[in-house]
């Protein structure tokens, strides 16, 4: 609830909201918004839902129990390589067949997926979006509720989502261009909400011998302000600092710094690492689906900015870091 | 840059559905194509339709060249098996294999054997923008015409004319323009409105 | 120095982003046809090459709008293989290439607002060269919110050590 009050406070400090029943509908809009980042949490369903980015359309089955000792949840990739993700609470283990008959098991962080893709604070997304319902429509053969979150200017994209009108629950989220073209998706195709689920369903299925990998080296570790000899300044509008991390990537041998930044609802990455001999350092951007690329370099280091925003976005980032 | 590189460019969108871009290769090689092919086909109009279904075929082979080759070394090997083809269905024996299959062939610049690829009633035309270009040149001034000759003739690149010209590549680039605009210019009139694109 | 543009495109003599420019709104620029075709007609008929018939143009256009229009596979996209080669790959670099639209920009003139630059496609589907994209979305996917990237993207952590990509 303290969420959605310091939102609408938002709404209602902002300057050329006119109309009384203008901020009426965005607090019902963000109303729905904030049932929906909780339903995904705190009810049991399970269904099948189809994730589109680009060109690529992917299959998959989740099953997700919440009950007094937390959440537990079973992610199946229904197509491709089989590989199951199976969470309890914050521990995560992800399974994938090895070539010889084993399984690999890899334990993981924790990663936002849908149909929790709201994040609980809501304030970034009152600042930057405007937040508006649309007609009834259904999907998953449910009657949904359909909240636009209307990007403020050019630096986002704009987001659609179907909430299920009896629970709350995020059935379907797409991401359109400026040219309202949709560059991803995700939805339910049949889903079953609440009721009891047996927790056997949630035990990996992939046949095979069970082995346990080491995780990537080295968790990430924080890195203080001061610390970093860099500055990303002016950011794009409505973007602030989410956290500065050092972390070592696959195939690097040196740790990179990573910051995350964030909209309230998009997040944009940047890395920056020395420039090693191998590295061909080019300026440009390049797109997959829904994410856009940059990289240019500063001070013989790799800036790479990565996130799901437009284009101008990663460029205009990469153009604001300077080494201090 | 240079020609393989926008060859390479104009290829790669017409790979992804730019038709357009194919337009602009055809415009680029449709003679050079004719009169390649023309050392094979007798008669002129047969050749420009051999010409016309190797582009055709080219267009349909696109999505097999990698750009291994220039893209008119692979546009002349499709040009050479067309026309091939052509005189077998026609029930003409084919030019020796040599003359066939020899790559110099293509670039062999026999003076006096400026084969006449139009039909009599092209031929006045051709003449006539062969005549007007000559005199169009001759009326150019001197850096103006040696630009253009060494591109255009000598096959340079603006980097290797500045450097026989001993000016920047700017000036270069300039210079091969106007007198491009200029023979343009004397041409247009010859041609027909500006609207016509058959040229 | 705009006006030589078109004649320094016949030469090859632009820059690839200049090249694409340019070509991406091709069909809208009846001048760039019409100059493009005079420039090569001059060219040849230096080279003593002669033109062909007047309407040969025209037949070819109305022989090449019947073909269906040729969309290559995109090479690099192997199907249902993962963006990861989680077995030995003989260059996982290669394997990230997959179906990247790089980018062009154009930026008009004005007062440097964002709002002025134009973003067009490229027709190459290549990734940035010497980028492996995998290790940083799978960095970056542990805090996007509404980032869930798709499978072939996750799990850029099981690349293991010996497989090359290392």
């Amino acid at each position: 609830m303290r969420a959605l009050l310091l939102a609408v406070a938002v709404l209602v400090g902002m300057p050329g909201v006119a109309q009384a029943a203008d901020v009426a509908q965005q607090t019902d809009a963000l109303n729905w918004l904030n049932k929906a980042a909780a339903a995904a949490h705190q009810l049991n369903y399970s269904g099948t839902y189809i994730h589109q980015h680009g060109a690529h359309i992917e299959t998959s089955k989740i099953t997700h129990i919440k009950d007094e000792s937390g959440e537990h949840e079973k992610l199946e990739a229904l197509d491709g390589t089989p590989r199951e993700v199976i969470r309890n609470n914050e521990e995560v283990l992800c399974f994938k067949p090895d070539n010889s008959a084993s399984v690999v098991m890899e334990k993981r962080k924790i990663e936002k997926s849908f149909p929790a893709l709201l994040p609980r604070q809501l304030d970034g997304i009152a600042e930057n979006y405007r937040a508006r319902s649309a007609e009834l429509d259904r999907a998953a053969g449910r009657d949904c509720k359909v909240i636009v979150l209307d990007p403020k200017d050019q630096y986002r994209y704009q987001h659609k989502l179907w909430i299920d009108l009896a629970t709350g629950l995020l059935l379907k989220a797409g991401m359109l261009n400026e040219k309202n073209e949709v560059i991803r998706q995700f939805a339910f195709t049949q889903v079953e909400i609440g009721g009891q689920i047996d927790k056997e369903s949630l035990k990996p299925k992939i046949a095979g011998k069970k082995v346990l990998v080491p995780s990537e080296p080295a968790a990430a570790t924080e890195l203080q302000q001061s610390d970093l000899s860099w500055a990303v300044k002016p950011l794009p509008p409505g973007f602030t600092q989410v956290t500065v991390l050092k972390r070592m990537l696959p195939g690097k041998d040196i740790p990179v710094k990573h910051l995350v930044f964030s909209d309230g609802l998009a997040t944009v990455s940047v890395f920056i690492e020395p420039v090693t001999a191998m590295g061909k350092p080019m300026q440009s951007v390049a797109r997959q689906g829904a994410i856009h690329v940059y990289t240019r370099t500063v001070a013989d280091h790799r800036i790479t900015v990565l996130g799901e925003v437009p284009a101008i976005t990663v460029m205009q980032i990469a153009n604001s870091v300077s080494k201090n | 840059m240079g020609d393989r590189e926008i060859d390479q460019q104009l290829v790669e969108r017409a790979q992804h559905g730019d038709k357009h871009a194919f337009g602009l290769l055809v415009a680029k090689y449709q003679r050079k194509l004719g009169r390649l092919l023309s050392r094979f086909i007798r008669n002129p109009s047969e050749v420009e339709d051999v010409v016309q279904e190797a582009f055709i075929k080219a267009y349909r082979a696109l999505p097999s060249f990698r750009g291994e080759s220039a893209f008119y070394t692979w546009l002349y090997r499709i040009g050479i098996n067309t026309a091939k083809n052509y005189l077998v269905s026609e029930g003409r024996r084919p030019p020796t294999t040599t003359e066939f299959d020899s790559e110099e062939a293509e670039g062999f610049e026999d003076a006096e054997q400026l084969r006449n690829i139009n039909t009599p009633e092209n031929e006045l035309m051709s003449k006539q923008v062969a005549e007007t270009v000559n005199k169009a040149m001759d009326s150019l001034p001197e850096e103006l015409k040696t630009a253009i000759t060494l591109r255009e003739i000598e096959g340079l690149s603006y980097e290797e004319i500045a450097s026989m010209m001993n000016c920047p590549i700017g000036t270069v680039r300039s210079r091969i323009f106007r007198a491009r605009e200029t023979i343009a210019e004397k041409l247009r009139p010859m041609l027909g409105t500006d609207k016509d694109t058959r040229w | 120095m705009m006006e030589s543009r078109i004649s320094a495109l016949a030469d090859g003599e632009l820059d690839h982003e200049e090249t694409n420019a340019i070509l991406v709104t091709a069909r809208d620029l009846p001048e760039l046809q019409q100059k493009w075709n005079m420039y090569h007609l001059i060219g040849d008929s230096l080279r003593q090459t002669s033109p062909l018939s007047p309407d040969f143009n025209v037949r070819f256009a109305g022989q090449l709008a019947k073909e269906p229009t040729v969309l290559a596979p995109r090479r690099f996209l192997p199907r249902r293989t993962p963006l990861i080669a989680l077995s030995a790959a003989a260059s996982v670099a290669a394997v990230s290439l997959v179906a990247w639209v790089a980018l062009q920009f154009n930026h008009e003139s004005g007062a440097g607002s964002a709002s002025h630059i134009v973003v067009a496609e490229a027709s190459t589907a290549s990734a940035p060269s010497g980028i492996n994209i995998n290790g940083y979305l799978a960095a970056h996917q542990e805090y996007s919110h509404a980032a869930q990237p798709p499978r072939h993207y996750q799990h850029a952590s099981l690349e293991k050590s010996g497989d090359g990509g290392r």
